[in-house]
């Protein structure tokens, strides 16, 4: 069962379910003690409770559908979470200046916090680590602003989940939680929906494009020209014309990640080794088919690059486009920043923003890997730095000896 | 012995990056018959992959044209499959997929394609590669998957372009019986561009000799296969050996200088 | 065949190549007015956009009213003036505004300081960039340092750097903002790029260095130093290439000069007449400068690296 189910079918039928999970919830009676939401008519109250099952309802479909993946899995975890310990005292032994720099780079900040003038503002221009994660952190509580959403023909209203401190509610750390799980997502949504339609149509179109010789010359100027315009100062004037709304920021993220994308690919296409194409080509393969098994596959190793690349532009532009005009979002957060110049709130918001990106580009390498399996291992030849920086020295000091 | 290929008053005339016009063939004549082993000599730059690549179709001719039976050669066809001197061997493709890459191109029948594709694998002595990745195979494995890709699109014709030119001398000795005993199964019509007159001397049974662009001499090698060492260093094999040194400028008293 | 014959011939290749040549410049232009055509279309009745938003054509302009809005404000623009907002020439702020010179309204001061600011930048990062990355060859102790905060840094979305800088620097000292986030974006990458190169120079070069005698010192200045170059050279030109936007994108947020602000000014002023056309103008014209900027970089790469092979295809 596991290996006739088609992957595609197996990631798309989780997000189906991830959407479906809540209203087989609701078929759940509103009696049993766990489950404590009240639905009367079209308004759903969440609380925590229905949120927790959701969550779990969640991991339920892989759990089943791929059974022994899911216990291998969880079992690399477990070993993961044992070795911890044992693996960061090696690597701390291997590399101890890793560590040593990070160190002194957070004492440091610690030291400047307290030795820096403390302005006229506010806020402290250098915050210590306690402010930052201490009492900017607690405030950002007054982020919690969702209140309900409609979702087809129901209404779901949060407000039984944590008080509302911007409508002079307490602040409390299950708010901070929300704050920060609710403006992830909003970020998230538009990044993720706008970086697989710019990835999806740009790869499509640079691949479509130099098929036809007159085309790919043709729309050689005019693409590089659009490549090389600044998005990111178009900024303010896209968002006039497509408003601040999750379709007009899709819309931009996707056309940056499609201009940038076009270009790599055209460019990745031009570069497939012409022995290739010339042997397909004697092997009497049509114009079609050497296309479609040698410069489509071919294309693809040089790929990476422009992928990441594009996945950076999109985050700044996400990043910067909530920044100039959204409500919601990370990028708002720290809009909020600079408006209070809290440098705390900065700290935290970058932190947050930072994981997620290293994250997007760590599953986008993990897919583009999987991709391009076939590619030889890097190949051999090239140099380690250190390795000959040593021996340089190492050679040198033989000469001193045998002198 | 029908006649396959022709080359007609064949001129290729190349751009140089500095702007001047280099003839990289100038009126080539002559014409070859079915299931002869052609080795086209001649020194680096004076032509050889260039005849090979018009006869191939992927370099259109200035003047002149050559022609395969009747027809004139236009492009690139599966008539006329190439072995290359660099590694063609698709990395994407396992070692099977890539034997049957111009069986699958021609849209084969899946039993044909089978077949035929175990057929050249064992030919070639990687059956138990089948299904390695091309990066799991060394070099020598490698021409031979090209080998084998080449053999079973069914071409009467094969072209190679110093197919063994990056290989260590055992491997390359190993592939020469290879290919001819490839080459005597099939009775195909084998044009092999080389620089390496020993090698032209165990594999021809004729020699074109290039210079400059200009064929020089067409020395038919009838030397008795196998050739062995003993053949080699016959007296008949020696005087072609000396025929094609002084025709490439290279007298024998210079030869045994250098 | 006869003499005449191989002239034939002769003449027959030289039509080739020249109407290969031909053909890339007809392409070109074709590529350039069809850009100019789909503009067009955009910002017509039948646009595309109307699909996205009510009214595109308030919103997008027509390319040949960006033109001349760009043309007829680049020395003078008297949308700016008329309101008094804002004027390149800050020593005469507080003259009375009939005696500041006109040029000081024009939009080409602004966007010679974001040009200055960005080079600026980019030089500097470049210059700390280098030195980290190719010092670290040296002392390999400074890659061991340098490489997790870079790596960290470096996977972060730049732009989040930027409100930092606006915050600390801001509007008192406005140039540091700029520059200050370009050169942090420069240096990181251009510490990569540096480190990648030296990586690519193939073992067998250096190893032949060492049985020729090389040292440390001389390895380091005539194989690293001279092999990096078209690498490096490469790399400052994708490194370039971002500087544009964000250093426009923090003169938005932050500082009171430049085009970034321009274009901050005219998105206060948007739905007025003109103001599109000022967006779009200024957008484009920042590609143009980059495009420009780049041209040259490639002439001067070409030049330095002409012994490389793959330096030329780089700079073509």
């Amino acid at each position: 069962m596991n290996k006739s189910l088609h992957p595609s079918l197996f990631w798309i039928g989780w997000l189906v379910w991830f959407l479906a999970a809540p209203w087989l919830l609701l078929l759940l009676p509103d009696s049993i003690p766990l489950v404590t939401w009240t639905a009367q008519e079209d308004v759903l109250f969440v609380t925590w409770a229905f949120l927790i099952l959701w969550a779990m309802l969640f991991w339920v479909w892989p759990f089943v559908l791929r059974f022994a993946g899911s216990v291998r899995m969880l079992a690399r975890i477990g070993r993961g979470f044992r070795n911890a310990p044992r693996r960061l005292l090696n690597a701390m032994r291997n590399n101890p200046l890793f560590f040593v720099t990070w160190a002194v780079l957070l004492v440091g900040w610690q030291v400047v916090s307290i030795v820096a003038p403390e302005g006229t503002l506010e806020h402290p221009l250098v915050p210590g680590w306690d402010y930052v994660f201490g009492d900017t952190l607690y405030r950002m509580s007054g982020d919690w602003l969702l209140n309900n959403i409609e979702i087809l023909f129901l209404e779901v209203r949060f407000e039984e989940l944590a008080p509302y401190p911007g409508l002079g509610g307490d602040r409390t750390w299950p708010a901070v939680f929300l704050a920060l799980s609710f403006h992830s997502f909003m970020t998230l949504s538009r990044l993720l929906v706008g970086l697989a339609i710019g990835l999806a149509v740009g790869i499509a179109t640079g691949l479509a494009i130099p098929y036809w010789p007159v085309l790919r010359q043709t729309a050689w100027a005019p693409m590089n020209f659009l490549r090389m315009i600044p998005l990111l100062a178009a900024i303010p004037w896209l968002q006039f014309g497509l408003g601040a709304n999750f379709r007009g920021a899709v819309a931009f993220i996707a056309f940056g990640v499609w201009v940038t994308l076009v270009v790599a690919t055209m460019n990745s296409v031009a570069n497939v080794p012409d022995r290739f194409i010339e042997s397909a080509r004697t092997l009497g393969a049509s114009r079609p088919y050497t296309y479609f098994k040698v410069i489509v596959p071919g294309s693809m190793p040089e790929l990476r690059t422009a992928l990441l690349l594009s996945a950076g532009l999109g985050w700044s532009l996400t990043i910067a486009a909530e920044f100039l005009g959204f409500p919601t979002g990370l990028g708002h957060m720290a809009s909020i920043a600079v408006q209070e110049t809290n440098t705390a709130r900065l700290v935290i918001v970058a932190f947050v923003v930072a994981c997620y990106s290293l994250l997007t580009f760590y599953m986008l390498n993990q897919m583009f890997n999987k991709l391009v399996s076939w590619m030889p291992q890097r190949a051999a030849g090239t140099t380690d730095i250190s390795k000959v920086a040593g021996a340089a020295g190492a050679a040198r000091a033989g000469i001193v000896q045998e002198a | 012995m029908s006649r396959v290929v022709t080359f007609e008053n064949l001129w290729c005339v190349f751009e140089h990056r500095s702007g001047q016009l280099v003839n990289a063939l100038q009126d080539v004549n002559f014409d070859v018959q079915s299931g002869e082993f052609v080795c086209v000599v001649g020194r680096s730059g004076h032509g050889k992959t260039t005849l090979l690549r018009v006869l191939a179709g992927l370099q259109p001719p200035t003047a002149g044209q050559v022609r395969l039976g009747d027809d004139v050669v236009t492009g690139p066809g599966a008539d006329r499959a190439m072995v290359f001197q660099q590694d063609t061997v698709f990395p994407w493709l396992h070692v099977r997929e890539n034997v049957e890459f111009g069986l699958r191109a021609m849209k084969a029948p899946d039993s044909e394609r089978k077949e035929i594709t175990n057929h050249w694998l064992e030919a070639v002595g990687l059956t138990d590669f089948a299904d390695s990745w091309p990066r799991e195979l060394s070099g020598g494995m490698r021409k031979r998957v090209a080998l084998a890709s080449a053999m079973a699109v069914g071409s009467d014709v094969i072209l190679m372009d110093e197919p063994f030119g990056s290989l260590d001398y055992f491997t390359r000795r190993n592939l020469h019986d290879v290919l001819l005993d490839l080459w005597e199964e099939s009775k195909k019509t084998i044009f092999f561009v080389t620089h390496d007159i020993e090698e032209a001397l165990i594999l021809a049974d004729r020699v074109i000799l290039l210079a400059e662009g200009k064929l020089v001499d067409d020395i038919p090698v009838t030397l008795p296969r196998p050739r062995d060492e003993d053949i080699r260093a016959g007296a008949e094999s020696v005087q072609i050996t000396k025929v094609i040194l002084q025709h490439l400028g290279i007298t024998e008293e210079e030869a045994t200088k250098v | 065949m006869t003499s005449t014959d191989v002239l034939d011939v002769r003449a027959k290749a030289r039509r080739a190549v020249r109407r290969r040549r031909t053909a890339y410049i007809t392409y070109l232009i074709l590529g350039m007015l069809l850009f100019f055509v789909i503009w067009e279309w955009f910002a017509s009745s039948i646009s595309p956009l109307l699909f996205l938003m009510d009214d595109p054509q308030t919103f997008m302009p027509r390319p040949w009213n960006t033109i001349t809005h760009f043309v007829q404000n680049f020395l003078f623009s008297e949308g700016l003036q008329s309101r008094y907002i804002t004027q390149a020439c800050p020593d005469l702020a507080s003259e009375r505004i009939a005696d500041i010179p006109d040029i000081c309204f024009g939009y080409v001061l602004h966007l010679a300081e974001t040009t200055k600011n960005i080079l600026i930048g980019a030089a500097l990062g470049t210059i700390l960039g280098l030195s980290m990355g190719l010092g670290s060859l040296v002392f390999p102790k400074i890659a061991e340092v340098v490489t997790p905060v870079a790596s960290f840094f470096g996977t972060a979305p730049i732009f989040i750097a930027a409100p930092f800088f606006v915050i600390w620097f801001g509007i008192e000292i406005p140039l540091l903002t700029t520059i200050g986030l370009i050169t942090f974006y420069t240096t990181l990458l251009m510490y990569f790029f540096s480190r990648r190169a030296a990586e690519n120079i193939p073992v067998g070069i250096v190893e032949s260095a060492l049985t020729l005698g090389g040292t440390p010192r001389s390895i380091f200045r005539w194989v690293y130093l001279r092999g990096t170059v078209p690498e490096i050279a490469g790399g400052f030109r994708i490194a370039l290439a971002g500087a544009w936007g964000l250093g426009a994108l923090v003169e938005v947020l932050g500082p009171q000069l430049g085009g970034g602000f321009l274009i901050r000014i005219w998105s206060f002023l948007m739905g007025t007449f003109g103001a599109a056309e000022a967006l779009v103008s200024l957008t484009v014209f920042l590609g143009v400068l980059a495009v420009v900027v780049d041209g040259l970089l490639v002439l001067g790469i070409r030049f330095i690296t002409r012994w490389s092979e793959s330096g030329r295809r780089l700079g073509l």
